[in-house]
C-alpha cells in the first residue's frame, strides 16, 4: 500500500453556488410545520416571508462554512452551523467513489458525490451534494493522485495537466467509447440486454403489486383520465381485462424505471480503478478501486437462468445491502460469457485451479430434511383449508423435494492458495462467489449433534461489505479444511 | 503465549465436533501421495486420504513439508480455553433478569384482565414459567461446555452454541474494534462481556473473567497492529 502524500492536492474549496437553492429547499422542507400554521393559521404574509428569509440566510451560512479540501492524504469537509464538524476520510480508506446526477442536478450541471468507506455499511461517509463538472474532476483526480506512491517525490502533487486530460477522456467514455490512453471498455449494456434485465428483475412484479393494491384500495384518488379509462372501457370487460391493463401498466412502468437506472450501462476499467456509468436522464458514475475489491459474485435468479443470463456484483468494504447500483458489477451478461467479462474486467482476481467440487451423495441427503420438513409443515395446514382448497396440501411437499434436489445437485466449492469459491441455491437464486482467500474477515463452522454424527458440517464466510456466502451442509473435513484456510493470510 | 493470557484449565474435546475425521492429515504423506481417487468420491471417503489429495494439490505450499501449517489456534485441545465456571450462576441471573419483562405483564395480565376462567388465565402464566425456569436452570451448564476460545497470533478461534453450535474463526489482522461491557450483575460476579468487531461482522465472549478479559484485549490490540487491507 502507497504511503498517502501530505501535500495539499485540493486547497480548501466550497460547493456550487446552487447549493443555495438546494439548501434553501431542505430548509424550508424542514421548516413545512411552522409554514403550515403560519400560512393557514392568519399569519400576517410577512411573518411567511420571514421564514423563507430565515431559511434563505441558514442555507447561505451553510454553504459558507461547507468546504471541503484534500490535504495530509485525507479528505476533509468542514460544514455545521452552531456544531463544527470536520469529517477525515483518510485517502488510503476510500472503498469507491460515486458521482450521480439526478435530471434537475443535470439541466443545471452540477454533481453529487457520493465516498464510501468501510465501516459505513448503510450510507456514504462523506457526500458532497452540488459540485460542477470541473470541480468534481478536480476532486476526484486530486482523490485518486492523493493515494499515488509517484507523488512522494513531488511535495506538491495538484492535479496534473494527465490526470485531468484521463477524467476528460474517461467523461467522454460514458458518453461513446474509449479511445486511447489506459482506458479499455469492457462490455455496454445494449438497449435489447437493458429490456431483458428490467423484465427479469424485480421491479416489474413490485410495481405490478403496488398498482393492483392503488386499483382495488385507493382507486378514488387516481387522475380524473386514468380511473375515467379504467371505470368506462376496462372495467366493463371484466376482472381479467382489468388485471391485463394492470400488468401492461406495471410492464411499463418497468421498462422505463429500468431504461432510467440502466440506460447505456458501462463498464470500464482505467489503470487499477473500474468504473461505470448508466442512465437515461439522471446520471451515476462510479468509481472502484481493483484492490478493494474481495470478492465476485455471480447471480443467476430464476427468469435470468432459464434465458442463460446472470448479474455480476461486486464485494467491496462498506457497499453491503442496501446498496444495490453501487455493488453492480454488470447488470446482465450471458452465463456463458460472465467468466471472460469478468476475466477482462479483472485480470487480478485469481480463478479456481480445478473444476469446483461437488457434495457426496451421503451429503446430498441431508438437503431434502430442511425443504421437506417446510413442506410437511405447510401441508398440515394445507389441510385445513375449505373444500377444494385442499386439494393445494399436494403442492408444498413435491415442491420442497425439487428444491432440496436442486440444493444438493448445485452446491460447490473450491479453495487452493488464492482463491476460493463458493455456490449454493438459497430459493429461486443461484449464487456463485468467487473471492481471495485471504479477502474474507470472518469464517463460521456449524454443527449440531444430528450433523456431527453424519459427519456432516456447515460452512460460512464474510466479506467487509457484510454480506457472506456459504454452504449448509457438506462433508465435516471439507468444512474445517475452508475453515482453516480462508481468511488466513496468502503467503 | 497463551499461557500469559490466563490461567484456566483448558477444555478437552468438545461436543458437537468431531475428532479424528476432523484432523487433517499432514500433507504429502504416504496415503495422501497414493490416493488417486475422483474428486467426489475422494470428499465421500471422508477423512484422511481424500483430504490429502485436496490439500496437496490445491496447497502446495502446504506440501512443502512444513509441520502441519493448516491448523488454526483451537485445533490444538490444549490451546482451548473455558470460561470460569461461576458464569453459569451469571448467565442465570441475567437470564432471570431478562425474562422479568415478559412475566411480570403476564402475571399483572392474569391478576386484572377479566378473560375466560381464573385456571386458564393462570395456566398460560405456569407453562410461561415452567419453561423460563426450565431454560435458566438446564441452558447455562450445556452452554458452558460448549464454549471454548482459542487465540494465537494469527486468529482468534471461538466456539459457541447449545445444540447447534458454530466455531467462528476472526482473522487477528480484520479485527477493527474491541468493546468490553459488564453491567451489574456481570460486575457481581467480576466477569465481562468481550465483542471483537470486524468491517463483516462482530463474534461476543460473554462471561469472560475480568483480569483475563483485560489481557486478551490488550494481547488482541498489540497483534491486530497491522497494515489495514479492508
Amino acid at each position: 500500500m502507497s504511503e498517502p502524500s501530505l501535500g495539499v492536492a485540493l486547497t480548501q474549496t466550497r460547493l456550487h453556488p446552487i447549493y443555495l437553492i438546494i439548501g434553501t429547499a431542505k430548509t424550508l422542507r424542514q421548516a413545512i410545520p411552522f409554514l403550515v400554521v403560519t400560512i393557514f393559521g392568519g399569519a400576517p404574509w410577512w411573518v411567511s416571508v420571514a421564514l423563507f428569509a430565515l431559511a434563505m440566510v441558514i442555507a447561505i451560512a451553510q454553504w459558507l462554512v461547507k468546504k471541503y479540501s484534500v490535504v495530509g492524504g485525507a479528505l476533509l469537509l468542514r460544514s455545521g452551523l452552531v456544531n463544527r464538524s470536520v469529517q477525515v476520510v483518510p485517502i488510503s480508506r476510500i472503498t469507491a467513489v460515486t458521482a450521480s446526477q439526478s435530471l434537475t442536478q443535470r439541466l443545471v450541471g452540477v454533481w453529487e458525490l457520493n465516498v464510501q468507506s468501510p465501516g459505513d455499511r448503510l450510507g456514504s461517509a462523506v457526500t458532497l451534494e452540488c459540485l460542477s463538472g470541473r470541480r468534481l474532476d478536480e476532486l476526484r483526480a486530486a482523490l485518486e493522485s492523493g493515494d499515488r506512491a509517484t507523488l512522494l517525490a513531488n511535495p506538491e502533487p495538484g492535479p496534473g495537466p494527465s490526470t485531468i486530460q484521463r477524467y476528460w477522456a474517461w467523461r467522454r467514455t460514458s458518453m461513446a467509447s474509449a479511445s486511447g490512453n489506459n482506458l479499455q471498455v469492457i462490455a455496454v449494456l445494449t438497449t435489447a440486454e437493458m429490456l431483458i434485465a428490467t423484465a427479469t428483475g424485480s421491479s416489474i412484479s413490485l410495481i405490478l403489486l403496488l398498482v393492483v393494491v392503488v386499483w382495488f384500495q385507493f382507486s378514488e384518488y387516481l387522475p380524473i383520465r386514468a380511473s375515467e379509462f379504467m371505470n368506462d372501457i376496462v372495467a366493463p370487460q371484466g376482472v381479467v381485462a382489468v388485471l391485463v391493463t394492470l400488468v401492461v401498466v406495471a410492464i411499463a412502468a418497468g421498462v422505463v424505471v429500468g431504461a432510467l437506472r440502466l440506460n447505456r450501462f458501462t463498464l470500464v476499467r482505467d489503470g487499477d480503478v473500474l468504473r461505470s456509468s448508466r442512465g437515461l436522464l439522471g446520471k451515476q458514475a462510479a468509481t472502484i478501486a481493483i484492490s478493494r475489491i474481495q470478492a465476485v459474485r455471480i447471480v443467476e435468479g430464476f427468469s435470468r437462468m432459464l434465458l442463460g443470463y446472470c448479474s455480476l456484483q461486486v464485494e467491496v468494504a462498506g457497499i453491503g445491502r442496501a446498496n444495490v447500483n453501487q455493488r453492480m458489477l454488470f447488470p446482465l451478461a450471458r452465463t456463458d460469457r460472465a467468466e471472460s467479462l469478468i476475466r477482462r474486467a479483472l485480470p487480478e482476481l485469481p480463478w479456481p485451479s480445478q473444476p469446483l467440487r461437488a457434495l457426496p451423495a451421503r451429503v446430498r441427503r441431508r438437503y431434502l430434511t430442511l425443504p421437506l420438513g417446510y413442506a410437511t409443515g405447510f401441508t398440515v395446514l394445507m389441510l385445513f383449508l375449505p373444500g377444494w382448497w385442499k386439494l393445494m396440501a399436494a403442492i408444498p411437499l413435491p415442491l420442497g423435494y425439487v428444491l432440496g434436489v436442486a440444493r444438493a445437485r448445485e452446491a460447490r466449492w473450491w479453495v487452493d492458495d488464492q482463491s476460493v469459491v463458493l455456490r449454493w441455491r438459497r430459493l429461486l437464486n443461484r449464487s456463485t462467489v468467487i473471492g481471495y482467500r485471504g479477502g474474507v474477515h470472518l469464517t463460521e463452522l456449524s454443527s449440531s449433534p444430528s450433523k456431527a454424527r453424519a459427519g456432516v458440517a456447515g460452512f460460512k464466510m464474510r466479506f467487509s461489505s457484510g454480506r457472506g456466502a456459504g454452504i449448509r451442509y457438506m462433508v465435516d473435513s471439507d468444512a474445517l479444511l475452508l475453515l482453516r484456510t480462508v481468511g488466513r493470510a496468502v503467503v | 503465549m497463551l499461557s500469559n493470557v490466563t490461567s484456566r484449565p483448558s477444555a478437552g474435546q468438545t461436543p458437537g465436533v468431531p475428532s479424528g475425521g476432523l484432523g487433517l492429515p499432514r500433507p504429502g504423506s504416504a496415503a495422501g501421495a497414493a490416493e488417486e481417487a475422483e474428486p467426489s468420491s475422494a470428499t465421500a471417503a471422508r477423512g484422511a486420504e481424500g483430504q490429502t489429495d485436496l490439500v496437496a494439490s490445491a496447497f502446495p505450499s502446504a506440501a512443502a513439508g512444513e509441520p502441519d501449517p493448516l491448523l488454526i489456534a483451537g485445533d490444538l485441545p490444549t490451546e482451548r480455553h473455558r470460561l470460569p465456571a461461576r458464569v453459569t450462576r451469571y448467565w442465570r441471573w441475567r437470564a432471570v433478569y431478562s425474562s422479568l419483562p415478559v412475566l411480570v405483564p403476564l402475571i399483572i395480565g392474569a391478576m386484572v384482565l377479566p378473560w375466560g376462567p381464573w385456571w386458564v388465565r393462570w395456566g398460560i402464566v405456569g407453562v410461561f414459567v415452567a419453561v423460563i425456569a426450565a431454560c435458566i436452570i438446564l441452558l447455562p451448564p450445556i452452554r458452558y461446555r460448549v464454549f471454548w476460545y482459542a487465540v494465537s497470533s494469527t486468529e482468534v478461534d471461538i466456539q459457541n452454541g447449545i445444540i447447534f453450535t458454530k466455531r467462528n474463526v476472526v482473522p487477528m489482522r480484520r479485527v477493527q474494534t474491541l468493546l468490553t461491557e459488564r453491567g451489574p450483575i456481570a460486575d457481581h460476579y467480576r466477569l465481562t462481556n468481550l465483542k471483537i468487531r470486524t468491517a463483516a461482522g462482530s463474534v461476543r465472549l460473554s462471561g469472560l473473567d475480568r483480569a483475563e478479559a483485560d489481557e486478551l484485549c490488550d494481547r488482541i490490540s498489540r497483534l491486530t497492529d497491522l497494515a489495514d487491507d479492508v
